[in-house]
């Protein structure tokens, strides 16, 4: 084997260097593809069930197929009193592209419901279906802000929890079909919840839907909380 | 035949270490090769500070192949229970997280691209194939992390950063100024693994037989 004269060993081994780093990154690429196809990831909550009976951000569910037995009081519209968030363990300010806005001693702004992505419900959704239809809550937050304050007899429910090989045991005793509402911090910036409710999702439950206000809206619209931490 | 090693054949000294497809030091202006201390005849006697540096990067080597063969692993796995995500899907959410406006398609084939070069690039360090251009991607993509760490921060989002799932090998939680260090420790070793021209226990130097320490 000879040897290349002087100058272009430096050259051979920057390009060599460079063209098997190109193919280290080209057939990662090539495989991520492939395995891409082969399982493909969810990257949005999917309509669940109840959106397709009421859609988002009806405050009555209506449809063929409801089976819901008796018509529900109408609920009052949403009242906007002065932000009560500070001091709820939120942050101070949280505000959304959407509309969701909770500035530090302001009035809060409930997203409309044509603004809200599929699978996410209005705060008078939520209400109803907290308050008449049975669905159960999930708190998408850390355990410290779930302490300091969550909807009333929401479970704490962080990522974690669908990380490992045993669900929570409450989550294994839920019906496939059963109503589940998710929430965090709330408007387009908590981002837990939409994962939390995915992955409900892809274990099958059918009704899962994300409330997008979160906890600030809910909190700033009076409706009932409780603290505590998680069991 | 004559070799090659870091601490025998500097590019300072009329030489240039040749790179893994070749052995041996070039120089002395005509291309004639320089042996040096490296010219035993067996082109392998190495120095006592160069077997010193050769189990040093072979440590930093593996090191740096362990901690992408764990990522990789924990962004490729099963779902490990009837209700747990799978590790693409929750690595998907990670890259969510960042908010970075990507397509759809883009997150997807991130999701997916990523880990499966850090498993390239994880088995290669390990057995010492092709390894300084291992440890080049190596540097790159932890590099590409730490921008997108440091992009998180400047927005001030507090996230986990997918890095290895759910566990953490220095900093746990929420993204913070840790993984600067983390990274910056992990980014440093595959430079220093770049930078050696020949690798102790590796098929690139030794279990091909190209090359002999």
């Amino acid at each position: 084997m000879g040897n290349p004269p002087l100058g272009s060993c430096g050259r051979r081994c920057g390009c060599g260097i460079l063209w098997k780093a190109a193919v280290i990154l080209i057939a990662g690429g090539a495989i991520g593809f492939a395995d891409s196809q082969r399982r493909p990831v969810q990257l949005g909550l999917s309509e669940t069930k109840a959106s397709e009976k009421a859609g988002a951000g009806n405050p009555t569910p209506v449809g063929p197929t409801d089976v819901i037995p008796d018509p529900k009081p109408p609920l009052p519209p949403p009242v906007i009193p002065a932000a009560r968030t500070p001091g709820l363990g939120q942050p101070a300010a949280n505000q959304g592209e959407n509309g969701a806005t909770s500035p530090a001693g302001g009035a809060f702004v409930p997203t409309p419901a044509e603004n809200l992505k599929p699978g996410h419900i209005t705060l008078v959704d939520a209400f109803e279906r907290h308050q008449y239809m049975g669905a159960v809550f999930l708190d998408a937050r850390t355990e410290d802000e779930y302490a300091t304050g969550h909807i009333a007899g929401a479970h704490y429910t962080p990522m974690s929890a669908f990380r490992g090989s045993e669900p929570p045991e409450y989550l294994a005793s839920l019906a496939k079909d059963q109503m589940i509402v998710v929430y965090c911090g709330g408007g387009d910036e908590c981002h837990a919840s939409e994962q939390v409710a995915i992955a409900l999702q892809l274990a099958g439950f059918t009704d899962v839907s994300v409330l997008h206000d979160g906890y600030i809206g809910w909190s700033a619209m009076g409706h009932p909380i409780e603290t505590g931490a998680a069991k | 035949m004559t070799g090659t090693q870091g601490s025998c054949c500097k590019t300072g000294e009329g030489g240039a270490a040749a790179d893994n497809g070749g052995c041996g030091c070039k120089g002395g202006g005509a291309g004639v090769q320089v042996t040096t201390s490296c010219g035993t005849g067996s082109c392998g006697a190495m120095s006592g500070a160069g077997l010193v540096w050769g189990v040093v990067a072979l440590a930093l080597r593996l090191g740096v192949a362990a901690v992408f063969l764990t990522a990789a692993y924990m962004k490729l796995r099963p779902a490990p229970g009837p209700m747990a995500m799978s590790g693409p899907q929750d690595f998907s959410g990670a890259i969510k997280a960042f908010r970075l406006g990507l397509p759809d398609e883009m997150i997807r084939l991130t999701t997916s691209a990523v880990p499966w070069t850090e498993a390239i690039c994880g088995v290669l360090l390990l057995i010492g194939l092709w390894t300084r251009a291992a440890a080049t991607v190596a540097a790159l993509l932890l590099t590409g992390f730490t921008a997108l760490i440091a992009s998180a921060l400047a927005r001030d989002l507090s996230i986990k950063c997918g890095c290895f799932g759910e566990a953490g090998l220095i900093c746990h939680g929420p993204i913070s100024a840790c993984k600067y260090l983390e990274n910056g420790i992990f980014i440093a070793a595959a430079v220093a693994v770049m930078l050696t021209p020949r690798h102790l226990v590796s098929v690139d130097d030794g279990v091909l037989g190209r090359r002999r320490w």
